[in-house]
């Protein structure tokens, strides 16, 4: 219980540096977005008064603590294109990555799942050494790679699936599984493995010795007290999705969370990148967060350093 | 000498010969320039002359792959080097002054964490402008805190030993502790870990190059190839075929690498 | 390795979070995949979505165009043979050199119902030249209008500063209703806006529309900025309309089968011109003979060939050579070796194969990153080092409104008037003022632009633009490389779409569904 609320308790503050640590970023950075916004022609009263409009007249300092301020309100400002508040430009984008990101966790689990009960139950056989070797080959392979090919094969050549949108389910296929397929090679090694540890417990040859079935010695018994530390792998790798995510969109043009930040860096959209990293880093500490509260109470004894 | 041993030794080597060589040798193996453009030959399919052919610009991609292949290096082995160096030392510095000085530092070690990776280095790039030299700088600023939070862990690990507490209580200052006879102790996940390092560095860099963030144009990036691949993916295929094969096999080779040094280390280390 | 704690027994929660997790995304799932359009609504393909479609604050072209061609009416607008034409002015005349007076035409609503009147054009006006919150749009006609009222019931007049002769085109703004200032679609043109997402802005037929009933009941922009998607978008007939949205070398797979079957293509010279910028503060490029040099040795028909795919045409200079106010010479041919022969002359003699390096900035635009290196690769032939650095388009911008670069290129696009020079050109219009990013200077040229600008009998205004234009051939503050062909790719399922000289989508309302 202790190390929960230790590690609530720290939460707030690396969120704040996380803002911070943004801020500055940005503030740093060449790249006028009030001349971007009015272009050339703009007189210097016009660009004067848009600039106050925003807020960037004023000093470093100030326009720091407002922003610290109006965060924490839930107030993320408005983009600078355009003047739509950058909480309702979020949250129209954040379902898409959500898709894609749940998405790619059925794809990595639906993968994983088959191939590391196989491994594990055909231990030392070719099938053993065939899933290894994707397990091994899913880890290198780049996603921006796989993308592409996968883009050529199935949308083009074989116009099997549509491509480039987001829409029905069948628009979701290619973007997850380029995206799943490095957690798939993950969690395949890991389901293995653990599977593995599982069948070599005591309670399975119990299971055994009770005469029941091979199958449901694995399938039930084995297999539901070994996934948990996959789950929690899952929620490990959250991360890697959210980075792999922004290549992920950028090659499918999917209109979530990835393809907002990377425009607004580009147009230095202040504001809404703030708010895009924020909600991104966000998320993922609260995944952080939730996979240790699961982790905890499914291992009271496993404690932190 | 034992399997796991020798299973790292060849595959060391592999990634020398396979990797290494070619990447240092580029300019007598490469047989065209990379850099001379032919407009005429856009695009021609792999063949004699051109053995994996030629790329939007006519330049030769076989060439463009050696050259590459160096970028890649020295990419991947300075970001490590220097994420290394800076990780190893802060993580040691926090493991053994332990109280406030560990609690800071590791806070601002979870403060970077909170980014998921891809995240800070695209904003970190994009502060500090195009160039290889500052994807290295914005990889390190990533890099170094796996190495900084593994180091303390071991750290932790070793200080409670007899030999540690015996040269503290013989009155040995702080530095030469940690330098002589702690760091030696823990180098060895350090090197598992730096192997990762690498393939993790490479991978990296070329999604940067590859979202038009990293290397500057006309530089052979790995990552660059295949983001010009993609816009000519429907009438030449070819040109994104061989860059993401190296990518994948040389990532791949540091991974094992490894995984083989890691087992090598600690045979009783179950295998991940 | 985690050891398992759990000693036999059901656990169902571990399996039934599983199947959770499998379904949410069916859940997640946006309902539907694309609508299948109706035989009516055109759909058009755009490759970057407009920044905004607010007539005040657009600048770029796409936002410009949706704005000013469908949403809204403009009080003049230019023909066919870019001629200033009737719009919601439907007649005109120069009382003095300096006052003029519009028609205003009757019977014209606004899409709240509003009536127009000349009011609304007055505040149009008045609100565009507004010295704080105006327009960057306004920018020309801020410097040349002095004062603007309504006459009676139909009539505007215009007082000028001086008797500016290119005012008419200056005229081609957006008419917005008075009653409604901040209503920023409320236009009088053939269509409304229906929605606008980032990726989709949809547009309906405006039924009381003034003029010719609009053919569309519906119009869709889709952003698709991806290269690859946009072709696949054609392959599936997704698209039925993209004006100079394709890649060049995509245009040849329209010529085979199935595409030629379903879509044809129309190509006209435009008006879009890509040039070379050179820093003249630079010390190396303030010599005449390093940029002469420099424009021997770029190889532009090759360029023209292989990268446009001969979809352009060579550029003498700003306007094309069928404009009245064309350059008198020819552009410059190539040939390396006189390039050398002139950078030794200029002082800058070749050693160890190399005689100077430059930096050329470009933006992170694919094609715009391939002519660059092209272009270092045709100076690395006289000894030039080129350094190609591309940016994000903000840091791009910024570097080039400061001068901070030595070599960078663009286009200009929709110029119909050489009185656009002068923002080019003259001494005085240095950025943030002008556009004379180059800082160029030059007495007789800034005489002569001020001249032109004044001058209203067409023969003298020719000569005195001809002049102008001869100079800068010579002084070369721009290396020019082609004017872009318009081209739109068109569905054979309409009939009625034409190619403005200005790539616009100015008869995009006479689109009708084809007869079977």
């Amino acid at each position: 219980m202790r190390f929960l609320v230790n590690r609530i308790v720290w939460t707030l503050p690396i969120l704040a540096g996380v803002l911070t640590l943004v801020f500055l970023l940005l503030h740093l950075v060449p790249g006028d977005p009030v001349d971007l916004m009015l272009g050339e022609n703009a007189m210097a009263a016009d660009r004067a008064e848009m600039r106050a409009q925003l807020g960037l007249d004023r000093p470093l300092g100030e326009q720091y603590l407002r922003y610290l301020g109006r965060t924490l309100q839930g107030d993320l400002g408005r983009s600078l294109r355009g003047g739509g508040p950058v909480r309702t430009l979020i949250a129209e984008r954040l379902p898409a990555t959500a898709e894609l990101m749940l998405g790619a966790m059925v794809v990595g689990l639906g993968l994983a799942l088959p191939l590391g009960v196989l491994a594990a139950v055909r231990r030392g056989t070719w099938v053993d050494s065939a899933a290894g070797g994707f397990a091994v080959l899913g880890v290198a392979m780049p996603n921006f790679w796989l993308g592409p090919l996968l883009i050529l094969l199935f949308a083009i050549r074989l116009d099997w699936l549509p491509v480039n949108e987001r829409g029905g389910l069948a628009h979701l296929v290619l973007p997850a599984v380029t995206l799943g397929t490095h957690l798939a090679a993950l969690l395949s090694r890991m389901t293995r493995a653990s599977l593995v540890a599982a069948l070599g417990e005591d309670y399975i040859r119990a299971a055994r010795a009770k005469g029941l079935g091979e199958a449901r010695v694995v399938g039930v018994h084995a297999l539901r007290n070994a996934l948990i530390p996959v789950l929690t792998v899952i929620g490990l790798q959250v991360g890697a999705l959210l980075s792999g995510a922004i290549i992920t969109e950028s090659i499918f043009d999917w209109p979530g969370l990835g393809s907002l930040l990377l425009d607004a860096i580009r147009a230095r959209d202040y504001a809404l990148v703030q708010g895009c990293v924020l909600v991104i880093a966000l998320s993922y500490v609260l995944i952080n967060l939730l996979t240790d509260l699961a982790y905890g109470w499914a291992d009271p004894r496993i404690r932190r350093p | 000498m034992s399997h796991a041993a020798r299973r790292a030794l060849a595959l060391g080597l592999l990634l020398l010969l396979g990797f290494c060589l070619p990447a240092l040798l580029a300019p007598w193996l490469a047989p065209h320039d990379p850099a001379a453009l032919d407009l005429a030959g856009a695009l021609e399919p792999p063949g004699p002359g051109h053995w994996l052919g030629r790329d939007e610009q006519g330049a030769d991609i076989l060439s463009r792959l050696l050259y590459g292949a160096r970028i890649s290096l020295l990419v991947g082995l300075a970001t490590v080097a220097l994420s290394a160096t800076l990780g190893t030392a802060v993580g040691v510095a926090a493991g053994y002054a332990g109280g406030a000085v560990e609690q800071a530092l590791m806070r601002l070690v979870d403060v970077l964490l909170a980014f998921p990776g891809l995240l800070l280095a695209i904003a970190l790039v994009a502060v500090l402008g195009p160039g290889m030299v500052n994807v290295v700088i914005a990889l390190t600023a990533l890099g170094w805190t796996g190495f900084a939070r593994l180091a303390r862990a071991q750290v932790l690990g070793v200080m409670p030993l007899d030999y540690v507490q015996a040269a503290r209580s013989l009155g040995a200052g702080p530095v030469r502790i940690m330098a002589v006879h702690i760091l030696p102790n823990i180098l060895g996940p350090i090197w598992v870990q730096a192997s990762f390092g690498v393939a993790g560095a490479i991978l990296a860099e070329a999604g940067l190059s590859f979202l038009g963030l990293g290397a500057p144009p006309g530089t052979p990036s790995w990552g660059a190839m295949l983001s010009d691949g993609k816009s000519v993916l429907m009438e030449a295929p070819h040109v994104s075929l061989a860059p993401g094969l190296a990518i994948m096999a040389v990532v791949l080779g540091f991974n094992l690498l490894g995984d083989a040094l890691g087992d090598w280390l600690d045979p009783r280390r179950s295998r991940e | 390795m985690l050891r398992p704690l759990f000693q036999g027994g059901p656990r169902r929660r571990p399996a039934r979070a599983l199947w959770l997790i499998a379904l949410l995304p069916l859940a997640c799932a946006a309902p539907g995949g694309a609508r299948a359009a109706a035989p009516d609504e055109v759909v058009v393909l755009l490759e970057a979505a407009p920044a905004t479609l607010d007539p005040l604050l657009a600048t770029d072209a796409y936002g410009v165009r949706i704005s000013n061609q469908l949403l809204f009416d403009t009080l003049l607008t230019l023909d066919d043979a870019l001629a200033p034409a009737p719009g919601l002015a439907d007649q005109w005349r120069q009382v003095t050199p300096t006052r003029y007076r519009l028609r205003i035409r009757r019977g014209v609503r606004f899409h709240d119902g509003h009536p127009l009147t000349p009011a609304d054009v007055v505040f149009t006006l008045q609100s565009l030249t507004a010295a704080t919150g105006g327009s960057p749009n306004g920018a020309a006609l801020r410097q040349k209008l002095r004062a603007v009222r309504a006459l009676g019931a139909d009539e505007v007049e215009l007082d000028l500063n001086a008797p500016y002769a290119s005012l008419l085109v200056d005229l081609i703004v957006p008419v917005r209703c008075r009653a409604t200032p901040d209503a920023p679609f409320n236009g009088t043109g053939p269509f409304r806006l229906l929605r606008q997402t980032p990726t989709e802005i949809a547009l309906e037929r405006n039924l009381d529309y003034h003029g010719a009933r609009p053919g569309p009941a519906r119009v869709t922009f889709k952003v698709v900025q991806d290269e690859n998607t946009r072709m696949l978008k054609f392959l599936k007939g997704d698209v039925d309309l993209a004006v100079n949205a394709l890649p060049l070398d995509k245009l040849l797979q329209f010529r085979r089968a199935p595409l030629s079957g379903r879509y044809r293509v129309e190509e006209a010279p435009g008006l879009s011109y890509q040039y070379l910028g050179l820093n003249l503060a630079d010390p190396i490029l303030a010599q005449a003979k390093v940029r002469r040099a420099l424009a021997l040795a770029i190889n532009v028909d090759a360029l023209i060939k292989f990268r446009q795919k001969g979809h352009a045409t060579r550029a003498a200079w700003l306007l094309p050579a069928d404009s009245p106010y064309a350059a008198p010479g020819p552009p410059p041919r190539y040939d390396p070796a006189q390039a050398a022969r002139l950078l030794d002359e200029a002082g800058f003699p070749l050693k160890d194969g190399r005689r100077f390096g430059l930096t050329y900035k470009t933006s992170t635009d694919r094609a715009a990153v391939i002519q660059a290196r092209v272009i270092q690769s045709d100076l690395r032939e006289i000894g030039v080092e080129v350094d190609v650095r591309a940016f994000e388009w903000a840091t791009f911008y910024e570097d080039i409104q400061k001068g901070n670069f030595q070599l960078f290129s663009l286009r200009w696009i929709g110029v119909v008037d050489p009185d656009f020079q002068y923002e080019l050109f003259h001494s005085s219009q240095l950025p943030p003022r002008g556009r004379n990013r180059g800082r160029y200077r030059n007495p007789e040229a800034d005489r002569l632009l001020e001249a032109g600008r004044l001058e209203t009998d067409p023969a003298r205004r020719r000569a005195l633009y001809r002049r102008l234009e001869g100079r800068l051939q010579d002084d070369l503050p721009y290396i020019s490389l082609w004017h872009n062909n318009n081209i739109a790719i068109v569905s054979r399922r309409f009939d009625g779409f034409r190619l403005h000289p200005t790539g616009g989508f100015q008869h995009l309302a006479e689109m009708r569904p084809a007869a079977p």
